[in-house]
Order: structure tokens, then sequence, then C-alpha cells
């Protein structure tokens, strides 16, 4: 701050001087840091910042600058530069410093010394073209990021040479020069933003038009907005590399055939082609009972027919294991760099060996022989922590045992494999060494191994302390009832357990209470269950009651609720509970056409951090609702039930859904859409109308009949009464016949 | 005349609505439970009936009647369907069926923490109808409000304590109003219904013996004073042989409807009102000098006959070993019989005889207001006002001999004081409206008459038509009204006389209003507060206010809970057995002992191992094939109805029928106590180490918060059992039986050579 605000001072007075015709000014060299200027300084860089050889941040954004001054080539330490503006008369300065004017921009000139600029932004140099962009020996290494807004480069050729490049970011801006864009020179990028550049000849864009045939001419390139994962950017960058030695009318071609591919026809699998994987990484995280798998490979299609399919193998062990395989390919070697799922479907391989199961990943467009693809696969495995000892006391943390192989379990070739497994502590009471392996911190890492045929294994166990909780539901029925008076009503029964180290012999509660990290740490007593915002008449009970042991908190966006089972539950113990809430309808009822409804609901369990053993969803639709019709992402057990709840008549349509082994992964959204009469509404208001109104009829006509033998008593009293009046004989006898009848 | 039938009709209206709200207030007032708490069944024997009715609904009524549960009373178990009053479970099981067959999907527990609430509402509308058959509509109305909202009945009926009084009392009630309408009307139709509500009364409480024996009372008083009719026999006879036929069908009762001492005085009462019947019909048909031989020839006979008969019952009730009568019943007539020879009774709470405060605690300003009611119902005694007052005299000696029959005196005390109240204001109001100015004499008639005291002329007239009237056909609805009518005329006008003369002071009236007023007021909110306060809470959830909040105490459930879901389903548990229901209901456990307290043996075993030190204990409860320990302890949060405040019943129970405990051994001169000045016995028995054990480590001193000191012995191990379950307040422990151990070889071999 305080160098900013010396900074500040500086320009106003260099700012001030310079007007005045000082023509000697004192500079101190102290000054590293130049940043946010006001607006309102319309000031000129002194032509002597050369004199602040310590400057690290130069930045001028929002200043009217027009021309930088040309000792800026001076400041040797410069790490950020922003705002670089090409003044109108740069050619003659150029001149004065270089012969040559052609080849040179006074960028470049500029950079020269500049050996450790990270940032440099370029900004509004259209008007006199950039003939290059700097090519300093330095920059290279250095440079990380860089951005090109509104100006021209005649010549980018030089943007391959920064290797070291994490973000680029061009925007309106006009390229010439190369016609391929290789994105494998920059093995760090991991932002690409380009964005509304008119002609850019270097990267292949959408296609104008009908003219798919031609590919020569693009523009309009208002798109990649990406911001890669770390742990994706290999891949991307790999394909990218790949291809990039390819003669550019080739890559081109490749790449249209493939984006054609993707929209307009199926793969259609062969035989098992000759693929290798080139290089495999696997990350293996061990932190909580749910392992998690990252597996990215490059396969190479070294035989001479294209394939379409890659298949994973997995050892029976874990298929029974496996709650989800997801398959990424990452697009975009030169157009859209975004990931594609695939499609993954566990097949049967005739000749393959024991305890194998394979899993196929269709690839959107067939690997043409010697092409490779970078794979990303992630998949979950459940139940695959074996605590050891199986049982353990009070006191005691819990250890696990997680087995797996040490080399890739494949039916290719791999030519490069390397495995990190992440351990939730440092705690590891030991593990499988297989050369060349190295433990550092909570990640154990096997590899790299060279060149493994087919199926080759080792062994690998590694027994390690995780006491995070290892809460299952063993089965959890989630009823969705929907009310179009304006309620869901959500009813879910829980079989909790604790699936860790069984608790063996006493449970001492005052150990429990005195020492409540050191002992029973495997133990939980809280849950968290994320609930959809606007909940409302939320209950946690079971069985004999109420629990009173729960919090909830509600915000704009979400409620969490927090249960706190009736005990604490160790290794083994169990607890059983049901949670009710109310959601107003608005927020998950759409109407898709006409009568036809659909309901947006999450599949999966509330609860953060577990895994359900068997889930079974239930919605139950109102009276009278017809063809309904789920859509899940994912394969389900479907079938239909009929539920009697309040009053019904015909009953309402239950639809059902029922998955093993979910994971959080799978709380994603699914529809139901059925087909309603808003009518049907009324039924039971109505019925309900009819039964009182019914009742009271009968209750008058009870009152008005008598059911009693002596009907002449009646009849007597009340001629008495009445017939003072007149004597007439046929009147009393009307009179009679008439309370007989009414009476 | 028209004037009078319109007033007549808004009577009816509005005496309508009146009994609408009345049995609002009193299904309102019982809610405070599940507002305060939550919806769920009380206490201890609800949790047993709640079980029941699951069974029964899930079962079937067949499968029901037939019911063994071997999972109580560990090894013997128990015929639930032929030891339980069925009334409570088959009366919730058919409102849930009833409400199911509509599709209106109440749980089972639903239906049945609601049900006591509903049947107050009915009970109130029964004792509306007794009054009325009594005193008036207006007293009816009165006694009505009083019922609903009168603390003892509320203490047994909120909602959750499904117990069997919640039917019971409207049953008992109901009886007593069909037994007074056909005393009154004659007719065969309401005996009919009299003896049907008797049966659905024997199905739902034992009570029903009280019953049995106070309307014989009534009988035989009616005949001593002179006031035989042919009403009375109608009302009695087949009360007394349709009654006993139906209670007879009731399997927990059975072949007791003839055998036990409880029925006899109904079958001698039933003799002697035919002898009285004989006598009369002889007495018609004989000229008064045949009469007199005929008596002398009779009672010479008889008195023959009745030494005879006098002899074999004292026979046959000699020869049973608890001379016919049941312990309870026993302890009734002896209140000082139970706590002498049976502690099992002695050691239930509400066995024990009430104090003073609980009198006022529960029918409060009743109490004041009864002996007017009684003096209200001699103006004049008729045989239904006699009937009420038998009835208040018997229920005051029978809750004065056990808390819980103060149930039983809850209703009569709101008869009584609802016609002292309703006579009172009768009284008040008529003087006012005498001495108002303005009011015409003839208009002063018609005012004068408030609603009660035309029910009360109706009542009148339908007296004097039962005497004028000698044929019994019922008649019609709407005749009768006329006649009514017609009778009351002369009559009306000859009391319109008569209350001239009783006319009060105005101001003296207002006063004694006003009075009466705040009477009720304070009524009303000492009920409300005690169904607020005192009844409402379920004992299952405790919660207690400190500063920083309310905190819930819900450590039973936790317990339960844990047992339910983290032992053996096989598994017994062993507790004392004031928890035997709760755990079999809750924690779906076998337990050794509960509630019912059937088997005096098997309870003293428990008690027996509960009071040895710990190998003995380990060894009685191995036999018993138990596999855990369950004791209530309230030493840290201070609970004070836990196992060691109940030990000494423990150490009676046990001592009865194993004389090795004996009592003064747990006892420092005659003082209990469990600090450092306690009997070695007691420091070493099995329940004082399942309570305190590790219970020094909380605090460091061990300062026991219920007794008020530190406990006597604070660092222990125990050899025989492991603690496997403490909840969070330390209210429920939970031990298991360690395995027996290796034999070893070495040792047996040494025991061979010594």
């Amino acid at each position: 701050m305080e160098e900013e605000e010396r900074g500040n001072e500086y320009l106003k007075d260099l700012t001030s001087r310079v007007e005045s015709g000082a023509k000697t000014c004192k500079v101190t060299k102290k000054i590293r840091h130049l940043a946010n200027i006001q607006e309102e300084y319309d000031v000129q860089l002194p032509e002597d910042m050369g004199r602040l050889i310590n400057m690290h941040h130069l930045d001028i954004r929002g200043t009217r600058i027009k021309k930088m001054p040309a000792g800026m080539g001076k400041l040797k330490d410069l790490k950020v530069l922003t705002n670089f503006v090409l003044g109108k008369h740069d050619g003659s300065s150029i001149g004065e410093h270089d012969g040559s004017r052609i080849n040179n921009s006074v960028l470049e000139q500029m950079m020269q010394p500049c050996t450790s600029l990270e940032k440099l932004y370029i900004y509004k140099c259209s008007e006199l073209s950039l003939r290059s962009l700097p090519e300093g020996s330095s920059l290279a290494m250095t440079l990380k990021q860089l951005r090109i807004e509104e100006s021209n480069v005649l010549n980018d050729s030089k943007i391959l040479m920064y290797a070291s490049l994490e973000s680029l970011h061009i925007e309106k801006s006009r390229f010439n020069g190369v016609e391929s864009f290789p994105l494998g020179s920059f093995p760090l990028l991991n932002s690409v933003r380009i964005k509304s550049c008119q002609v850019l000849k270097w990267i292949i864009g959408t296609m104008e038009g009908e003219k798919k045939s031609h590919f020569k001419h693009f523009l309009k390139l208002d798109f990649v907005i990406t911001k890669l994962k770390a742990t994706e950017r290999e891949s991307l960058f790999a394909v990218a590399a790949s291809t990039a030695m390819e003669a550019p009318i080739r890559a081109r071609h490749t790449l249209f055939l493939s984006l054609f591919s993707l929209f307009f026809f199926l793969s259609t699998s062969s035989s098992l082609p000759n693929l290798v994987i080139a290089d495999a990484e696997r990350r293996i995280d061990l932190a909580s009972h749910i392992v998690k798998v990252y597996l990215t490979f490059k396969v190479e299609n070294a035989g001479s027919t294209p394939a379409s399919e890659v298949i994973l193998a997995f050892p029976t062990t874990q298929v029974d294991h496996l709650a989800t395989v997801e398959a990424l390919a990452t697009k975009g070697k030169r157009k859209k760099t975004t990931l594609i799922r695939l499609e993954v479907k566990p097949t049967e391989l005739p000749d393959a060996p024991n305890d194998t199961r394979y899993f196929t990943i269709s690839l959107a467009n067939p690997l043409n022989s010697g092409e490779s693809i970078t794979l990303e696969v992630l998949y979950l495995l459940t139940h695959s922590l074996e605590p050891f000892p199986a049982e353990i006391g009070q006191s005691e943390p819990q250890l696990v045992i997680y087995r797996d192989s040490a080399l890739i379990l494949s039916p290719y070739h791999v030519k490069q494999q390397t495995t990190f497994l992440k351990t939730p502590s440092t705690k590891v009471e030991s593990f499988t060494t297989v050369e060349p392996t190295y433990r550092a911190g909570t990640e154990i890492k096997y590899g790299p191994y060279e060149d493994r045929p087919p199926y080759s294994s080792s062994p690998l166990l590694v027994h390690f302390e995780n006491n995070s909780p290892f809460a299952v539901v063993e089965e959890l029925v989630r009823e969705i009832e929907i009310s179009h008076w304006g309620n869901v009503q959500v009813t879910e029964q829980y079989t909790l357990v604790h699936a860790g180290a069984r608790h063996k012999g006493v449970f001492s509660r005052v150990d429990y209470q005195s020492r409540p990290s050191f002992n029973g740490a495997s133990s939980f007593r809280y849950l968290l269950a994320r609930l959809p915002p606007r909940v409302h008449s939320v209950y946690y009970r079971d069985e004999i009651g109420n629990i009173s042991s729960s919090h909830l908190r509600k915000d704009s966006r979400k409620s969490e609720l927090e249960i706190e089972p009736r005990y604490p539950l160790f290794g083994g113990w169990k607890a059983t509970f049901v949670i009710g809430y109310g959601l107003p309808l608005q927020d998950f009822l759409f109407e898709s056409s006409g009568d036809r409804r659909y309901l947006n609901f999450t599949f999966g369990c509330p609860l953060l951090e577990t895994v359900v053993d068997k889930l079974t969803v239930k919605v139950v639709l109102p009276e009278g609702s017809k063809e309904p019709s789920a859509v899940v992402p994912f394969p389900v057990e479907q079938h239909l039930e009929t539920k009697y709840s309040y009053l019904d008549v015909v009953g309402r349509t239950v639809v059902v859904l029922e998955k093993k082994n979910v994971v959080p992964v799978h709380n994603s959204h699914f529809q139901v859409y059925y087909t309603f009469k808003p009518i049907f509404m009324l039924a039971e208001p109505l019925m309900l109308a009819v039964a009182f109104f019914l009742f009271f009829v009968a209750c008058i006509a009870y009152l008005h009949i008598d059911l009693s033998i002596q009907l002449l008593r009646i009849v007597s009293t009340p001629i008495n009464i009445d017939s003072d009046s007149d004597d007439d004989i046929f009147l009393v006898t009307t009179k009679v016949l008439w309370w007989c009848k009414h009476v | 005349m028209t004037n009078n039938s319109l007033r007549n009709a808004f009577g009816g209206v509005l005496s309508f609505f009146i009994l609408l709200l009345i049995g609002v207030l009193a299904f309102s007032i019982r809610l405070f439970s599940v507002i305060k708490y939550e919806s769920v069944i009380h206490e201890f024997d609800p949790y047993f009936n709640y079980r029941v009715t699951q069974f029964l609904t899930k079962k079937g009524i067949y499968e029901f009647w037939n019911w063994f549960d071997d999972r109580t009373w560990y090894p013997l178990g128990r015929v639930i369907g032929g030891t339980v009053y069925p009334g409570l479970t088959l009366t919730a099981g058919t409102i849930w069926w009833l409400l199911n067959s509509l599709n209106i999907p109440l749980s089972v527990e639903t239906v049945c923490v609601f049900t006591a609430p509903i049947f107050s509402a009915f009970a109130s509308w029964a004792t509306y109808l007794l009054t009325k058959e009594v005193k008036g509509a207006g007293a009816g109305l009165t006694a009505a409000a009083l019922l609903a909202m009168v603390p003892s009945y509320i203490s047994r009926s909120v909602a959750g304590s499904y117990d069997n009084e919640a039917v019971a009392i409207f049953a008992l009630i109901f009886t007593f109003y069909l037994y007074i309408k056909t005393l009154n009307t004659g007719s065969l139709f309401y005996a009919t219904l009299n003896s049907i509500a008797y049966f659905y009364m024997v199905c739902s409480w034992g009570g029903y013996t009280f019953i049995i024996n106070l309307i014989p009372m009534h009988v035989l008083l009616c005949i001593v004073t002179g006031r035989y009719s042919s009403r009375l026999y109608i009302a009695y006879a087949p009360l007394v042989v349709l009654g006993t036929l139906l209670a007879a069908l009731v399997p927990v009762v059975g072949f007791n409807a003839v055998m036990t001492s409880e029925h006899f005085a109904s079958f001698l009462v039933f003799i002697v009102i035919h002898v009285v019947a004989f006598v009369y019909y002889i007495k018609g048909i004989l000229s008064p000098k045949m009469f007199k031989v005929a008596v002398t020839l009779v009672i010479s006979v008889g008195l023959v006959v009745c030494c005879a008969v006098i002899a074999i019952l004292i026979a046959l009730v000699a020869s049973s070993p608890t001379k016919g009568w049941s312990g309870r019943s026993l302890s009734l007539l002896d209140p000082t019989y139970a706590s002498k020879y049976i502690p099992i009774i002695a050691s239930v709470s509400e066995h024990q005889p009430p104090t003073w405060p609980s009198y006022f605690m529960d029918i409060n300003v009743l109490a004041f207001l009864v002996p007017a009611g009684i003096i209200a119902c001699f103006l004049p005694l008729s045989d239904a006002s006699s009937f009420v007052v038998l009835y208040i005299v018997t229920s005051v000696y029978f809750s004065g001999v056990m808390v819980r029959l103060m149930l039983v005196l809850a209703p009569a005390a709101c008869i009584t004081s609802g016609i002292a109240l309703s006579q009172a204001f009768d009284v008040f109001t008529r003087s006012i409206k005498y001495q108002l100015p303005g009011v015409s004499s003839t208009n002063e008639l018609d005012a004068g008459e408030t609603s009660s005291t035309t029910a009360e002329a109706q009542n009148d007239a339908v007296k004097t038509e039962k005497t004028e009237e000698t044929s019994k056909d019922r008649p019609s609805r709407k005749s009768k009204k006329k006649e009514k009518v017609q009778v009351e005329k002369p009559s009306t006008k000859a009391k319109a006389e008569k209350k001239r003369l009783l006319a009060l002071p105005l101001e003296a009236s207002v006063i004694s209003l006003l009075l009466l007023i705040m009477l009720g007021a304070f009524y009303v909110v000492h009920c409300v507060w005690a169904a607020a306060e005192a009844y409402s809470a379920p004992s299952i959830v405790l919660t207690s206010h400190s500063h920083d909040g309310l905190h819930v105490f819900d450590d039973f459930r936790e317990a339960y809970g844990w047992l339910r879901h983290n032992t053996d389903v096989d598994d017994k548990v062993a507790s004392w057995w004031d928890y035997g229901y709760q755990t079999t209901a809750m924690a779906n456990r076998t337990v050794i002992v509960d509630n019912n307290t059937w088997n005096n043996t098997h309870i003293a075993t428990v008690g027996t191992a509960m009071s040895s030190p710990e190998k003995a204990a380990w060894e009685i409860f191995h036999s018993l094939d138990v596999k855990y320990v369950l004791v209530v302890f309230g030493g840290l949060v201070g609970y004070p109805s836990d196992d060691i405040n109940k030990f000494l019943w423990m150490v009676r129970i046990g001592g009865g029928v194993f004389p090795h405990i004996k009592e003064p051994d747990y006892l420092r001169d005659g003082q209990y106590r469990i600090d450092s000045q306690a009997t070695s016995t007691m420091l070493n028995c099995l329940m004082y180490k399942l309570s305190y054990y590790r219970f020094v480590e909380t605090d460091g001193k061990g300062f026991d918060r219920v007794r008020r000191t530190e406990i006597g012995k604070k660092y222990f191990k125990l050899t025989h059992f492991e603690e496997v379950f403490t909840t969070h307040h330390w209210m429920v422990r939970i031990y298991k039986l360690k395995p027996p151990k290796n034999r070893i070889r070495g040792k047996t071999k040494k025991s061979k050579s010594l």
C-alpha cells in the first residue's frame, strides 16, 4: 500500500515536472509496484522509466497513456506489465533503436531485457499492426499470462515459443501467420479464452454455413471459455500434442471427421483392435470410505483397423463394489477443448481370463490406426476398505486394508503407468512395495512401470488408519408424494449402519464423554443432510417416537439438517429413522405440454458422504394421473404400484425406482412425467361434501319418520290441537292423511 | 304454548351445542401432552396395550385370542389372549380398521394416542345423560362440563395415555346411566343395553367388579327402604343374568364371573330380589291373613336354606388360600392387607392410600361441592338420586384405600357437584328473577324456568307418567313431548308458588352467584394447569428447564433404541419389572418379568439377583439365560424414581420368596443409605455395583444427586458383567453378562488331588 501511494505521488510529481519542462528529475530506484493509477491521471509515463530498475509490477489499466516510454527496455525485473500500448509514432522510435524497422517491433525491443516478465497484457495495438510478439529468450521461460485485446498481430508464430504459458486470452484481435494452433506446445496451459476474433487463421472454428467441405476460411470464433481442471489438463494437451505433429491439412481433416462423426454416426465396433496404452496414471483417493479412482490414460491405435471402443477391465472383486464408472474424452485438438462424456457399459469378452469383468467405453469417433486419444475415467468403489482388525475396542483407531493391483489391469499393453495412493493421514501401518515405490506424506507412488503386457497385475495392499465415518445406509426408501394442492411431501426411511470395524466389548460412557477424540475416534454422532431450500415441517423420528436431537439451518439456497441418531454409532451399530419434510410444489413440478407435467427431483440420498446399498424411490402421483414415465440419467429398475391414501377410491399411481450401490455422485435430478387433469383435485372434497350432505339428509329423514307402532296416538293428538278451527270431517281426514305422509 | 315449545326447541339446540363444545373441551384439554411433547405412548402399561394393538391389527382377531407371548416372562411366557382385558385393544383396533377401510392411513400409534381423549369426550356425554336422568338437563350439562376437565380423569386419559381406564370410565358411567334409565323407564330395551354396556366394561377393565357390587348394593338399599318396584326388578335381573353370561365370554374373566367372591354379592341380591318379588306377588294374590301364615312358613324354611347355603359358601371360600378374594380386592376391604402380605402390590405407588393434597390436586373444588350435592340428592330422594349418593359414598371409601381409584371417585364427584352447582344456580337465579322489578308475574313464571327446571319438570313428568301409566309401551318422541307439556302446566304452577317462598334476598343471591362463578373459574384454571403441567409428561421423555434453556432427557428411548438395533433379536434382557412392558414394546427384546406381575416368584428371583453379590447374581441370571441387565440410574442428573430408590422393594419381594435375602442386612439402623455408612451387603449387591460402576470418574467424588450424598464405595471392578451401553445422561445403563469362564484343567486336578 505504502509503495503504491508513493508510486502515485511519484507519478504525479513526474507528470508535473514533465509538463513544466523540467529536464531532470530525481527518481528513486526502489519503486517496485505501480498500480491502480486512477483514470484522472491523464499522464504520460516518464521517458526515464528506465531508471526504475526495481519495478516489478506496472499496472496502467484505466489510464490514458498513449505511448509507452522508450526506456521500458531497462526494466529488467518487470514481472507484470499491463496495457502495452503502441503509440502512433513508434515506428520512428523503433528506428531510433534499431535499424531494421520491419522485423523488429518496439515491443520486442523493450522486452528483450525483461528476464522475469510473467504477465503481459497487450491492449489496443490495432492502428499500427504489431509486427510480431516479443521474442525474448527469457520470455519463453517466464511468461505465464498473455492477454491480447483489440490488437492486430501480423506474425504470431512466436507465440509458440511461450512454453511456460498458463493462461491465454485473446479477444477482438486479428491474427495472421501460422495456420495450426499447436496447443501441445503449452504443457502448462490451463485456461484458454478466445473471443470475438474475426479472422483467426490458426484455429479451426465452426463451419460457416453449409459449406462443410470447405475449411479454408474460419471466422467468428466466439467460443472457448474453458477452465480446465488440473487433472484434466494433461489429457487435453496430450491430445493436442499428438495431433500437432501432423500436417495441417490432415489435422483439419481428421478433426472435421471427428466432429462429423460426433453428430452423425454411431461407432460400430469390431473385434478387439490392437490398442496400446501409451501412458497411464491412476490416482486412488482413500480419504473416505468411498474409494475414488481417477484413471487417465492415453490410448494409441497400433493396429490397422480403426477402433471405436476402449475396454476397461476390472477384477470381479471390484466390480461388485463398483458404484459408478464415468469416462471423459477431451475434444478439442483445434476446436472446443471441452470434455465429452462417453458412454460406458458393461460387456462380456469371449476369451477373457477368469475374474475379470469389462466395461466398454464407446469413443465418440473411431480411433484410426496410429492415432491416440486420452481418456479420463473416474470410478467409485464402495465397501472396498476392509477393516483390519475387524473388531476394535473403544479406544483403538480404525485400521483398514485396501487391496488393489499396483499395475493397472488392462486388456492392452501398457507402455508406462504410475499409480498414486492418497491416504487420509500419514498413519500408514504398512504397504506393499513394488519397486519403484515412494511414500511422501499422505501419498504413496507406485511406478512408473514400463511396458507391461496385457492382464499383468501385481497385488497391492495398503494398511492404514481411516477414522472417517463409515456411514452406510443399508436401505433407504424415499417416498415423494405430490399433492396438487401445493405440497410435495417427502418421507425417507433409513436403515443406517456403521460399516467400519465392529465395536468390541465395553462401551464406556465415561471414556467417551471425557476423551472424545481419543475414545471412539471412528464413531460418529452427527450426520448432515442437505435438503432443498424452502423446506418446511421437517420431522425426524423413529419407530418409538421423535428424536429430539436435530438442528435445521435454512437459507435461500439450501437447507441443512443436522441429525444425531439416538446414540453414537460405533462400528457395526445400527439405527433406523425416518426423515420427513414438505416442499413447495412450484419448485419441483413443471408443466411440459397440455396436461402433461413433470416432477424434477434429486435421486440420491441427501445425507452427505454416505453409501446407500439399496435405494428405492417411490414417486406417488396424485390420484387420477395417467401415463407415468420416469427419466433417470443412469440405469435403474422401474415398476409401478398403487397406493391408497386419504380417501382414495381408485388409488394413486406410484412410480418405483430401485437402484443398488448409490453414492453421492448419483445425487442428480430425475424426472417423472405424467398426465393429470386438475379437475381430479376436486374429487375428494366433493366426495366429502356429498357424504356430509347425505348424512344430514339421513338425520332429517330420521327425525321426520316415526318408527313407533302406535300410529293412532300420533294422529289423535294433532287433530285435537288443530281441529278447533273447523269441524269439517273431510278436512280432518285429509289432514290426518297428510300427517301420516309427512310425519 | 307455542312460546314454550319454541323455548324447548331452543333449549334442545342450545344444550346440543353445549354438549358438543364440552366434547371438544374434553378432547382438546388432553392434547397438551402432544403439543408440549410429541404424539407418543406414555408410561408403562400403555406400551403393553400398544403392543397388543399392533399385534391385533397385524395378525387379526383370532390370532389375538390365541396369542401366546414368548417374549416376556421368559422362560414361562404369557398367554396374552387369555389374560388381557381386550376392550381397549379391540376398540382401538376397530377404530384403526374403520379408518383404514376408508383409506385414511393413520398409524396404529396415532389411533392409540388419541383413543383416550376421544373416549373422555364420550364419557362427559355419558355423564350428561346420567345426571340428566337424576336431576335434569341443567345438572347434566354442569356435571358433563366438570367431568370434561376433572384432573383426576385427565391424569389417566391424556393423549398417549393408552390405558384401560381411558375407555373404562366411559363404560362405567354409561353402564350406570343405562341402569338409571332402566330404573326410571322400566324398559327391557334399556335393560338389555345395560347388560351390553356392562359387557363392554368387563372387557375393558378389572374395575367392573365395582359395578357388579355397587348395583346390587343399590338394589338392596331400594328393597330395604321399601322402594321395590317392577322397574327395579327389570333393571336388575336381566343385568345379572345377561351380564354374567356375557362377562363369562371374556377369556380373562371366564368362570371367575361365577366363581370368585367379588361376584357373590350380585347373586345374593339376585336371590333376595326374587324372594321379594315373590313375596309381593303372593301378597297380591293372597288375603292378608293367609299372607301372614305364608310369611311364617317361608321364613322358617328360608332360614334353614339360608344357613345351608351360607355354610356351603363359607366352606368354599375357606378352602381357597386367599379366601376367594384376589389380593387387590382384599386390599380394598382391608387397606393394610397388601402392605402386610403382598409387597408386590404395595410396591406400586398407585396402590398406596392417597394423601389429602392429592384429593385437592385431583378433584379440587369438587371436594367441597360434593356434600352439597349429596344434600341436593336428598331433596327429593328418588331411586336415581339414591344411587348417586351410594355411588359417591362407596367411591370415596375406595379412593381412600387406593390412589388409583380416585378415578372412580371423579365421575361421582362431578355428578354430585354438578347437581349441587346446578341447584344452587337455580335457586339464586330464580331469586334474582323474582326480585327484579318490571317483570310481570306471568312472564316470571315462564322466565323462572331455566332450561334445567324445565328439564326437571320433564323428569317429574316422566315420573308422573310412569305412575299413571300402567301400560309400559314406549311413547313416541312427539307425543311424549306433547304430553309433557300438558302435564307440566299444573305442576309448574304449583311449583311457582313454592318457589316464591324460597326466594333469597337479591344481594345475597348476586354475591353467592359471583362466588360460585369464581369457584368455577378457579376450578377451570386449576384443571388447565393440571392438564398442561402436572399430567402431560409422557414419563419416557423428561424435560427440565434450566438457565440455559430446555433440556431433554430422552435416555430411555436411547437405551431401548440401542437394544433394538444392536443386540440379537432373541437376547434376554433382565431389568426390574417396571421396565418390562417398555422393553418388549420399544426394544422388542425378551424380558424376564414385566408389569403384569402375575408370577410373584419370578419377580422375586429377579429381585434376589439384584440384591445378591455379583457372582450369585450372575449365576441366577445365567440360569435364566439372560444376556443383558438393564438398570435405571438417576444419580447423575437427579432423576428420583430410579432403581436405587426402588431397591428396597426388590429386597422385600425377593426376601418374601428367598429367605436368605433379609431386609435388615441392607439397612443401617433401620435407615436406607448408600453412603459410606451403608452396610457391606448393600455396597456389594449387584444393583449398587451396576448403578455406580465408574460413577466416581464423572466428578471425582461420586456425588449422587438423588440421594444427595457421596456414594459409599467408589472404586470397584466388575468381574462378571461388562458395561456395554450407558445413555447420554447415564439414566439407563446396560450390562452384558460375561460368558462363563473356561474350566481350567489344572484347577480341577488340584481340587481332585486335594
